[in-house]
């Protein structure tokens, strides 16, 4: 898996203003904004620059130690983004002639970069949006919003089972890994791996996908014994119930939808 | 208040895990089950409330294991788990105490109170909007007793309450229950709370009941505690 | 101590049109799967789902060295499949992939129903269809059961990988001739990974608890529409794939046409792309070459990246 639990483990305690504010109505903004970063054409760059001030408006509001967001604005999906960089190279469009030395030449296409560019600012915007207000919103919060926003009550009871045993068993993995690790010499720091083959090696980590597979199995039995103990009868129950949105808030979610639309017509425009 | 009746019940895998089990219960009587690991007291836990049906008869109070009496039965038999990981499933301590009580179809209100209640009783009133998942052990311990409490049950079935806690910890489930007046059926390896807590106790060994009588008379006979490992 | 997988797509990668598409396909599969999972199965699938989709969460941290710095990992599809049968593994996935994009923005909100559809939906067909034609085909000795797991995980990945480039060709954001041999070939590899480790996991629950394997008769017949699917995916994703990537700009036309791609500037698609490699005239050549230069490109990346990322986890 790409990411580090630990760096993005998400929420941050805080009773500022985006804290506070409904878990609907954040995750209305979070759509409203990346659905309209989404739209914003190519190359629109003083639109990007406005919804680069959304952004830190929103981050202002958080309140959030600027040091931590910034840690977290520096993860971007890198992997997925070469798949972007080799187009930049082709006779696309309008594109220039490099010639370092002779006899070695290579074209640089001026609106393939441009493209480029505007797609990676445009995804770097909405990560670190979602960012900010998932580190303001607790997890128990997005689900209840989630929830009141239609989200099946299976999944909703399947999510936050899943959210609690998360951490349990990543507790367990640490273990296996300390112990594996533990018990084999590998060179720190290098790809040199001592003890035994690919095929040994794999076998080893699968042996150790296996067990927590069968762990989490025998668990989630017992869970279940549990749940019956305490009267569970194959219906999903729980005693969370919305309070219904008020006028102030309904009126800031068309206002969001309203500056979402004005800023990808301001975009087209200015592109036309 | 309990009745079990020639029970006998095999897993998946074919072997028996209890065999001909027959033993009754007094209304606020404490009794512990004692016995090595694959013993079957779990196993045997797990049938006071018809999680596990095997062969053979439970009766709580009036009423037989059957799928008509299940609910009643599960609200007059508390049960609590080895492990507090498998008993504290939902993302809060509130929600998980409040579980059994939803699922009764209490009010609200009343749903609140009861839960602050238990709390108190396990001494963790203030743990209501924290995650299960960040308390200490011993703490993990008093909730899920709690999750079970605040459904005021006649029975209270604990499987090893005091395994892996520090001796702090340890005191404090102690003195919890012997505090509660509910009928208690305790399964352990805990001789020493055995001897401060329980006048009776059983041991099982085998699948089988091999002893059921007076803990004084059971602990001073070195023989039988070793014959079936309880002593090293 | 992880090594990136370029599967989740991050916001912004996807056109409007693709992601919402992708979304209304998930969710229609997530609500039969939920429909299944509620009536079918017996209510103690709940916790399973759930639990279950914690442990391939936690076991996609489990990584081992491949060669050269890549490393094997899961993504868990397959192994899903096989414990617990087709619908729950769609929920396993779909809470697996709904959480991390949600709480560790691991792939995008808006880009969460492309992500769904390829790692959710196209991973779990992917890896029944596959498992089940073998266990067909060889039956359930040892070998077959470990070949089996093998190649459910190997071909999950690969076609969900293809699934993805696909999506980002017709976005726009990535020519079909640069997206599908990078992405495709470096999940090659990955799939390498997944299938080792998957192997390895069946290997142990073999001999620890066989029976969970063995899956269950009545499981299979309500079971048949995403063993189809499974086939459908497979075969169009394998035949697609090539033809998209020797003629990209066909791609992005017929994109275009259907209104995927909002670029007012790009007018520039009846230029034939090539890559400038001295001496390569011919245009089916350059375009293979163009695929096999985006992958070294990719790969020598994503080694440089993976060795900074070992070091440092290694300091720690
Ligand atoms: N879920 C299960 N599946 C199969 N066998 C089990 C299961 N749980 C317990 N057993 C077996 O049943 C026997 C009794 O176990 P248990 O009741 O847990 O004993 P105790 O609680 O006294 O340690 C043991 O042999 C154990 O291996
Ligand atoms: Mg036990």
């Amino acid at each position: 898996m790409p990411v580090d639990i630990e760096q993005r483990a998400s929420y941050e305690y805080g009773d500022s203003l985006l804290h506070l504010c409904d878990a609907r109505i954040k995750i209305t903004l979070l759509m409203v904004y990346l659905i309209t970063t989404a739209l914003l054409p190519v190359g629109a760059w003083a639109v990007y620059l406005l919804m680069g001030g959304v952004l830190l408006i929103v981050a202002v509001l958080s309140e959030i130690p600027a040091s931590l967001l910034l840690k977290r604005a520096l993860l971007l999906e890198v992997p997925i983004l070469l798949v972007l960089i080799p187009q930049i190279f082709l006779k696309t469009g309008n594109f220039i002639e490099i010639n370092p030395w002779s006899g070695f030449a290579f074209s640089l296409s001026l609106t393939r970069l441009e493209r480029v560019a505007s797609l990676l600012v445009r995804s770097w915007l909405s990560l670190q949006f979602a960012v900010i207000i998932m580190s303001a919103t607790r997890f128990e919060d997005v689900l209840a919003g989630l929830r009141a926003c239609g989200l099946p009550r299976m999944l909703t009871a399947i999510f936050g089972l899943m959210w609690r045993y998360l951490y349990v068993l990543l507790d367990e993995m640490h273990n296996l890994t300390q112990a594996r690790r533990a018990r084999s010499s590998t060179l720190q720091g290098s790809f040199k791996q001592a003890g035994g083959s690919v095929w040994w090696r794999a076998q080893v980590t699968g042996g150790m996908a296996g067990m927590l597979m069968l762990r989490s199995l025998d668990r989630s039995q017992r869970i279940y014994q549990a749940m019956q103990a305490r009267g569970y009868d194959g219906e999903i129950r729980s005693e969370a119930a919305a309070i219904p949105l008020t006028k102030a808030q309904y009126f800031s979610i068309a206002a969001f939808i309203l500056a979402g639309l004005l800023m990808v017509l301001l975009a087209n425009g200015m592109a036309a | 208040m309990i009745s079990i009746n020639d029970l006998s019940f095999a897993y998946d895998d074919g072997r028996m895990a209890i065999e001909h089990v027959s033993l009754d219960f007094k209304p606020g009587e404490k009794a512990a089950l004692v016995g090595p690991n694959g013993a079957g007291k779990t196993t045997l836990l797990l049938h006071l409330n018809g999680i596990l049906r095997g062969q053979g008869s439970v009766v709580v109070g009036e009423q037989a294991v059957d799928d008509r009496t299940i609910k009643a039965i599960r609200a007059r038999v508390g049960l609590v788990f080895q492990s507090p990981d498998d008993q504290l499933f939902s993302s809060s301590v509130f929600d998980d105490v409040a579980y059994g009580l939803v699922y009764q179809g209490e009010e609200k209100i009343v749903i609140r109170e009861k839960v602050a209640q238990a709390l108190e009783v396990v001494g963790m009133p203030d743990s209501q909007a924290r995650s299960p998942y960040h308390l200490s052990l011993g703490e993990k311990k008093r909730v899920a007793l709690a999750t079970v409490l605040c459904m005021q049950p006649e029975v209270l079935a604990l499987d090893e309450p005091t395994a892996g806690l520090d001796p702090r910890g340890r005191r404090g489930i102690l003195n919890l229950l012997a505090d509660l007046d509910q009928t208690l059926i305790v399964a352990t390896h805990d001789l020493e709370m055995v001897r401060e807590i329980f006048p009776r106790v059983i041991i099982m060994d085998a699948g089988r009941v091999v002893y059921d009588g007076e803990t004084q008379a059971a602990l001073a006979d070195r023989a039988l505690l070793e014959a079936h490992g309880l002593i090293g | 101590m992880k090594a990136p997988v370029p599967m989740h797509i991050p916001d912004g990668f996807l056109s409007v049109a693709v992601s919402g598409i992708l979304w209304v396909v998930s969710l229609i599969f997530i609500f039969i799967a939920l429909k299944k999972a509620g009536k079918e199965i017996d209510e103690s699938r709940l916790p399973l789902v759930g639990v279950l989709a914690a442990a391939i969460f936690a076991g996609q941290m489990l990584n081992f060295a491949v060669a050269g710095g890549t490393s094997g990992h899961l993504l868990g599809a397959a192994l899903a499949v096989l414990l617990v049968g087709p619908w729950p593994a769609v929920l396993v996935m779909t809470s697996v992939v709904t959480v991390q994009a949600l709480v560790f923005q691991d792939g995008g909100v808006l880009t969460l129903g492309a992500n769904l559809f390829n790692m959710a939906i196209v991973g779990v067909a992917v890896a029944y269809f596959v498992s089940d034609l073998f266990k067909h085909w060889f039956g359930d000795k040892r070998w077959a059961t470990l070949l089996t797991a093998f190649a459910a995980g190997w071909f999950s990945i690969f076609i969900a990988a293809l699934a993805a480039s696909l999506e980002l060709a017709f976005s726009g954001t990535s020519p079909a001739n640069i997206a599908i041999p990078a992405m495709g070939g470096i999940h090659a590899l990955i799939g390498i990974g997944e299938g080792l480790i998957t192997l390895g996991a069946v290997s142990l629950i073999m001999s620890s608890k066989p029976q969970l394997l063995e899956k269950k008769a009545e499981e299979k017949v309500g079971s048949s529409f995403v063993w189809i699917s499974g086939l459908v995916l497979t075969v169009v994703l394998l035949i697609i794939s090539p033809l998209a990537s020797s003629k990209p700009d066909g791609l992005e036309w017929v994109a275009e046409k259907l209104g995927f791609l909002i670029m007012a500037q790009d007018a520039s698609y009846h230029i034939i792309p090539d890559y400038v490699l001295p001496g390569i005239q011919n245009e089916a050549l350059a375009t293979i070459m163009a695929g096999a230069v985006g992958v070294v490109i990719v790969m020598a990346l994503v080694l440089l990246l993976t060795r900074r990322k070992t070091s440092q986890t290694a300091k720690h």
